[in-house]
This record gives C-alpha cells, sequence and structure tokens, in this order.
C-alpha cells in the first residue's frame, strides 16, 4: 500500500515545495524590487509624469539608454524651439512597449524622435525583457506583462535574480549612476557626465541575424497612424562604439536594408553616429559628456535637414499596403 | 532548449508524467517523441535530419554485419557504415574550415557555416560507430528494434553532449520496464540540481572572469592572465560535469543509468591519471576505437609504437574538437605528454627512491599540483581566439599585474569573488576529505532535508547565473 502512495506522495513532496520556492522567490523579488524607490528602472514614473504634463506642440525622444546618455534635451530645445522629453530610459523595455507608452500622451503637431538600439529590430528584443518586467512590479501595471511572450516570461524571471544578488551593492553601497535621481528635469541622464570613463568591453553577444519583421512593420504603423493624425515621427540610427560597429557592420546593413525595403525612411546613415569607443562612457551605447555634445549636434542637424522635407512620412494607406 | 533553461524545468515534469502514465510496452515511444521534441527545439530542422540519416545507416549496416558470415562482406560494412557516418561529422565539424578555403580559393563571400549549429552530432555519431564496431567485433548483438536503437542514439539526456554510452550498456536499460523507485527518483532529481548548481553557479560565474580576460587578453598581464586561465580550467570543469550531472540526473529520473563522465580530474597525479578522470566516456572511446588499432597496428615498433598511437590518437582528439590551430596544438600537447610519461616513468620512480620521498604524502600534492598546471598550461590553446593570443597569454604571465584589482577582480563585484571562493573551497574540501562531502550530502538525507532541499533551490535561484552562456562543449 505504502509503495503504490510513494510516487504520489513524493510528486506532492516535490509540487508543494517547488510552490513555496515559486512564492519565496517571487516574494523576495517583489520585495526588493518595490522597495527600490531610487531604483534607476523608477525614473519611468518621473518620465511619463514628464511627458502628461508637457503640452503640445513637443518633442518626444523615444528609445533605449542610449538616448537617456547621449542626448542633451536643454541644446535640442533651443534649437528647435519645443519641450523636449527625454523618455529614453533602458532597449530592454522593448520598442513596442516604448511606442505605447509615448502613443496617448502625443498630439496634433508633436514630434516624435524614434532612436531604438539595433537590438530592437532583431531577435524577439522588440517585445521587452527582464527591463519591462521589473517595471511591471514597479509600476504596478500588470497589464504590460502582455507585452512578453509568455515562454519568455519564465527565463525572464530567472534572470531577474541579478536584482537579488546584487542587493548589497547596489542599494547598501550605492554610488551608482544607476539611479532614479540621475536625470534632469528632461529626463536626460547627467550624473556620468562629470564622471571618467568606465573600461568596457565591447564582446557583448553578436546582435541575432534574423531581422524581426514584424518589429518593422510596427513601427511602420505607428509612423503611418501618426502622421494621419498630424505628429511627425522621425527615425534616426542609435550612437555607436567603432569597435562595436565594425563588429556587427553586417547585421546593421541588413536593418538599413530592412528598413529601405518596407519603406521606412531613417535621417542619415548608421555610420552618421559611430564615434570612437574613448567617446563612450562604460557601454558601446553609452556616449560620455564629449560625445554626447557632439552627438547632440549632429542629431539636430539630421532633425533640422529632415524637418524640411515632411513629405518623406508614410500614412496610413500606405500602411494598409504595406500589411497586404 | 538548454538544461539551464526555465523551458527545460518545465519540459522535464511534463515528459516524465506522460512516461509514467504511459504503459511499459510504449513508454520507448514517449521518450523517443520527446527526444527528437528536445532536439527540434534548437530550431535547426537539419539536426533532426542528421540524427535519423545517422540512425538509417547504422541500423542498417548493424543488421547487416549481424547477418553475414563472410568476414569480407561484414568489413565492408561496417567501413560503409563508419565512413558513412564519419562524413557527416566532418562536413558538420568542419564547414567553416571548407567553407573559408572556397571562399579564398573562389573568391566567395559565403557565410553558411555562420548559420549552422552541431550541437549533438558527435556524441550520436559515436556512439552509431562505437555500436556497428562492436558487432563487428562480436562484442555486441545488433537490435532488430528501430525504435529502441533510435531511442539508444537520440535519448534526450545524453543527445546533445553525452556521455557517450555502449549499447551494451543503455540499450538492455532502455528496453527494460520501467518501476517507480523512490530513491532512483530522489536521487535523481538531487543530481540534476546539483548539476545546475554546477553551472549556473559556479561555472558561469568563473566565465565571467575567464571571458573578460580570454577576450581581450593584451587589456592583461601576469597575475591576471593566470587568474583568468585558472578561472577557465574550473569553468569548463565545472560546465561539463554539471551537465553530465544533470543529464544522469534526468535518466536516473527514468530508471537508466548513464555513465558517470568525471572522477575528480583536478586531483589526479598525472596526465593519464587526468584522462582517466575526465570526460571518461569519451576517452574510452578514443582508447578502443583509436588508440588501441593504432597500437596494435605499430606493436612492432617497441616503446615508440604507443608513444606515436597517444600522439596521434590525441591530435585526432584535438582536431575533433574543431579546425583550429588552438586545438590542433592542444590535442598534441596532450599526446606529447602521455608519450613522453611512458619514457619517463620509470626514470621518475627511481628519481622519487633516491630522494627519499615515494612514501611522502607531499608528493602527490606535487603530482596533483604539477599535472593541474600542465592540464591547465594546455586550455590556454583549447580557450585562446587565436594563436597569437595564446602566445601572449603564456609570454605575460610573469610579467606585472595589469588589470588585476580594478578591471578583472573587483569587476564582477564583491560578491561573486565570496560566493566562488566559498563553493571552491567547499569543491576542494570535499575532494580531499570524504567527510565534508558525506556530511554535505547527510544534510539532504536527515530529517530536515526538505529544508535544505528549499534553501539549494533558493541558493540557485539568487545566486545563478541564468541565460548567460550555453554549455561550452555543446558546440563539440
Amino acid at each position: 500500500m505504502e509503495d503504490s502512495r510513494r510516487p504520489t506522495v513524493l510528486f506532492i513532496k516535490w509540487v508543494a515545495m517547488l510552490v513555496v520556492v515559486a512564492l519565496s522567490y517571487t516574494g523576495l523579488l517583489y520585495y526588493i524590487v518595490i522597495n527600490g524607490k531610487d531604483n534607476y528602472l523608477a525614473a519611468t514614473f518621473n518620465k511619463m509624469k514628464l511627458l502628461e504634463n508637457t503640452l503640445s506642440p513637443k518633442m518626444v525622444l523615444v528609445g533605449g539608454s542610449n538616448i537617456a546618455f547621449g542626448l542633451d534635451s536643454t541644446k535640442t530645445r533651443q534649437a528647435f524651439g519645443l519641450p523636449v522629453v527625454n523618455m529614453g530610459l533602458h532597449s530592454g523595455l522593448g520598442l513596442k512597449f516604448m511606442l505605447d507608452q509615448v502613443k496617448p500622451y502625443i498630439n496634433k503637431n508633436d514630434i516624435v524622435v524614434i532612436v531604438p538600439e539595433y537590438s530592437q529590430y532583431v531577435g524577439d528584443s522588440f517585445y521587452g525583457d527582464e527591463a519591462l518586467l521589473e517595471v511591471v512590479m514597479i509600476t504596478k501595471d500588470w497589464s504590460a506583462l502582455g507585452y512578453i511572450p509568455a515562454l519568455k516570461i519564465p527565463n525572464i524571471a530567472l534572470r531577474l535574480n541579478r536584482i537579488i544578488f546584487s542587493y548589497y551593492n547596489e542599494h547598501v553601497n550605492s554610488d551608482s549612476i544607476y539611479s532614479r535621481n540621475s536625470f534632469n528635469s528632461d529626463g536626460d541622464l547627467t550624473a556620468h557626465l562629470a564622471l571618467p570613463n568606465v573600461k568596457f568591453s565591447i564582446d557583448y553577444k553578436a546582435l541575432p541575424a534574423d531581422i524581426n519583421q514584424k518589429a518593422i512593420r510596427y513601427l511602420y504603423n505607428f509612423i503611418a497612424t501618426n502622421a494621419d493624425h498630424g505628429i511627425t515621427t522621425l527615425i534616426l540610427y542609435p550612437c555607436l562604439a567603432r569597435s562595436y560597429y565594425h563588429r556587427q557592420a553586417a547585421t546593421i546593413a541588413k536593418i538599413a536594408g530592412a528598413f529601405s525595403n518596407n519603406g521606412i525612411h531613417v535621417l542619415s546613415s548608421a555610420q552618421d553616429f559611430v564615434y570612437d569607443d574613448d567617446l563612450f562612457f562604460n557601454t558601446h551605447y553609452h556616449l560620455n559628456a564629449q560625445g554626447r555634445s557632439l552627438h547632440t549636434e549632429k542629431t539636430i542637424q539630421a532633425l533640422k535637414v529632415a524637418l524640411m522635407d515632411r513629405t518623406l512620412a508614410p500614412t496610413s494607406t500606405s500602411a494598409q499596403n504595406l500589411n497586404k | 532548449m538548454s538544461f539551464n533553461s526555465a523551458q527545460y524545468f518545465i519540459f522535464l515534469p511534463v515528459v516524465f508524467l506522460v512516461f509514467y502514465f504511459t504503459a511499459d510496452r510504449y513508454r520507448w515511444v514517449v521518450l523517443l517523441v520527446a527526444s527528437y521534441g528536445f532536439y527540434a527545439s534548437f530550431n535547426a530542422p537539419y539536426l533532426l535530419a542528421v540524427l535519423l540519416m545517422v540512425t538509417g545507416i547504422s541500423y542498417t549496416c548493424g543488421l547487416r554485419i549481424a547477418a553475414k558470415q563472410d568476414e569480407t562482406i561484414r568489413k565492408r560494412w561496417l567501413w560503409i557504415g563508419s565512413f558513412a557516418c564519419l562524413t557527416i561529422l566532418a562536413l558538420f565539424k568542419y564547414l567553416p574550415f571548407f567553407e573559408s578555403q572556397a571562399n579564398r580559393t573562389f573568391g566567395l563571400s559565403s557565410t553558411l557555416s555562420s548559420t549552422i549549429i552541431s550541437i549533438g552530432v558527435s556524441y550520436f555519431t559515436f556512439q552509431a560507430i562505437s555500436y556497428l564496431v562492436d558487432i563487428y567485433l562480436e562484442i555486441e548483438e545488433s537490435e532488430c528494434h528501430f525504435g529502441h536503437f533510435a531511442l539508444y542514439l537520440a535519448f534526450f539526456p545524453k543527445l546533445s553532449q553525452g556521455p557517450i554510452e555502449r549499447a551494451g550498456d543503455l540499450l538492455p536499460q532502455l528496453k527494460q520496464p520501467y518501476r517507480f523507485d523512490y530513491d532512483a527518483m530522489r536521487s535523481g532529481m538531487l543530481l540534476f540540481t546539483w548539476g545546475l548548481f554546477k553551472k549556473v553557479v559556479v561555472a558561469d560565474r568563473l566565465a565571467l572572469y575567464a571571458d573578460q580576460v580570454y577576450n581581450n587578453v593584451h587589456n592583461y598581464t601576469g597575475l591576471s592572465l593566470i587568474i583568468g586561465t585558472y578561472a577557465y580550467a574550473l569553468q569548463i570543469y565545472f560546465d561539463f560535469a554539471g551537465y553530465t550531472d544533470m543529464a544522469r540526473g534526468t535518466g536516473r529520473m527514468f530508471g537508466i543509468n548513464l555513465t558517470e563522465n568525471f572522477n575528480s580530474p583536478y586531483s589526479a597525479t598525472s596526465v593519464a591519471d587526468f584522462w582517466r578522470r575526465w570526460h571518461i566516456s569519451f576517452s574510452r572511446w578514443i582508447l578502443d576505437y583509436i588508440f588501441k588499432p593504432l597500437q596494435m597496428a605499430w606493436r612492432n615498433w617497441g616503446q615508440a609504437g604507443p608513444a606515436a598511437a597517444l600522439i596521434v590518437t590525441f591530435l585526432v582528439c584535438g582536431i575533433w574538437h574543431g579546425a583550429t590551430w588552438g586545438f590542433v596544438i592542444w590535442g598534441l600537447l596532450h599526446g606529447i605528454y602521455l608519450a613522453s610519461s611512458t619514457s619517463y616513468r620509470p626514470y621518475q620512480k627511481r628519481l622519487h627512491k633516491w630522494l627519499g620521498v615515494e612514501k611522502s604524502p607531499w608528493l602527490k600534492w606535487w603530482q596533483m599540483f604539477v599535472t593541474f598546471n600542465l592540464v591547465s598550461f594546455a586550455w590556454v590553446f583549447f580557450r585562446s581566439k587565436s594563436l597569437g593570443d595564446a602566445w601572449y597569454v603564456i609570454s605575460s604571465w610573469f610579467h606585472g599585474v595589469k588589470g588585476l584589482r580594478s578591471d578583472l577582480i573587483l569587476s564582477q563585484g564583491r560578491q561573486n569573488i565570496l560566493l566562488l571562493l566559498a563553493c571552491i573551497t567547499l569543491f576542494v574540501l570535499a575532494a580531499i576529505r570524504p567527510q565534508v562531502a558525506e556530511r554535505f550530502n547527510s544534510l539532504f538525507n536527515g530529517t530536515s532535508r526538505w529544508l535544505f532541499y528549499y534553501l539549494f533551490v533558493m541558493l540557485i535561484l539568487i545566486c545563478g547565473l541564468f541565460g548567460k552562456a550555453e554549455f561550452i562543449y555543446g558546440r563539440f
């Protein structure tokens, strides 16, 4: 009798233990995330508030940390005479979420400048990863979980353990620039500007070679819908360290090809925003003060040229044709 | 689907439940479908086609060898089967090499090889060849049941990285009716968890240092390079041993005992001893199917015969890892270590006697230290991106400490260093003092075992690095 029960008993015990483990892990993670008041990703609250409170016409910068670190919104505001909201925070939020996040707050005559990292157009980064899950917990906006493919969520939850593992370093012993307080009133990250460069390796994982066609189409539709509502949408390539660019040039060329094939006009070329490695602060996307200044000038120039010719933007009619 | 992914943590219990509730006569079908599903999860449909091709070839040739009496015909079928399997393996392994040669010669710009993966191909091909040879030598009988044979090659716990199982060991187990065994199930789960700990907590955290150094060797000198090299030596062990534990743990849950692949290799007292403890199923394979035939063929060469056979065997072993000079030199170095040991061993014993250290406990420690360093030296060629990098590492070992403190040791955080030191100390203590290992094991067998299961799983969840790295030997 006992033998016949044993598999069931063992099974029940293991399931019970796994439930306890899952609850403990999620609880611990949740506790640490929501108690991290100065958490870098908690800056999403500030950015959303800024977006809501800035009257149109305005310029909204959408992208990952490359624009948080690399653009000077004050100079941009002065150049265009428009209030600028820098929504750049983390590429891990996924371009889909970033676009949907700003959609309700942009109105006629607004200018949306989209500068995502290259990873958003390949593989499945478009749907977000750990950063998005963290933002979901911080904002308690559980509906945003829907952006992440269901099968990816368990792996993402496992990877998020770095928050628990590095809790001491980042919260108790904190002198990190990755803080909610590191941003200025326009949403630019400025805490790193006075700091010396941190040595970084360019041996990051290579970009996946497969273009995410859904991401390209989503972007196209976003531009087209905006055009119908009198909103100008401009796409830019992100800034990038030269050594990393050389390693990823083939994939970046493929991305440029996908834009061209899908009728998306990107201002200037990828090479225009490639800078020497010593202009980067701590990763191949994060410019230092000197790099930021140079990149801001070049971006303003590119935007000025593009705003003189708005006929390049697609419309919803052409979007329908593309979707066919 | 890697063993350290959330998908596998879901896949495994689902397969087990289906297996458990299926009648004995159909259980092989469950395992075969699960194995093919597991292989298909690597998103490379051609891999499944290759597996089916190797299965079909070796099954057919095996039956032919067994059915014929004529030695010439038997030998012909053995050669046909082995050659076909080896050709498939060579095409996969050396496609990048062939492609680069073709690109250079014909001015092409093909990038086909960068999109091709060869996970598991070596392992099931080696199994297929050993099966054919064993039938030819009449060590084993051919398997008539195609399903059982297909499962022998494809059984998912050992599909991607081995162990390389002999037909005589695995096939009878696959045919046995399954009976639930509480202890086997529990020990299987523990072994799997232990392997996961080795991989995600120890190996992948060591990889942070090894990769940092070996991806940019010119940023470091001296002690930093030594630390990077030792970190890699430990990383590759924990990575592969972790995988093997997970594979064996999974097998045990299904009532299958897979071969133990590692036996504390870094406590080996000679390089020969190291190969008796490292990747055991592969070492046996190359010993039986490469070294022994060569030794037989060159038996008239005197002492030079075994030495030459060892060098050639390990050269082949190096080339098997890939068509780069680094792997060739790695294999050659091990061949030279082993070949030279056949000559100096008698003198070594005399020297120990003369020094009066033959019974000293320190001798063993000294031999372990020397062996570990010889093996680590060879890993430099295995891990370096190029021969130039390997030469830089070796020539800069004793020059300063550039990049040591701020760039290397502190770059991954103090908690990383502390965790690794604690883990390595625990492993070293367990290796040298069996009581420590027993004490540790007793935690998982006593009355509070569920508490320790919980704590151990939580430790892995908090300290593990998930989704960072694939298993190193997956690409071989």
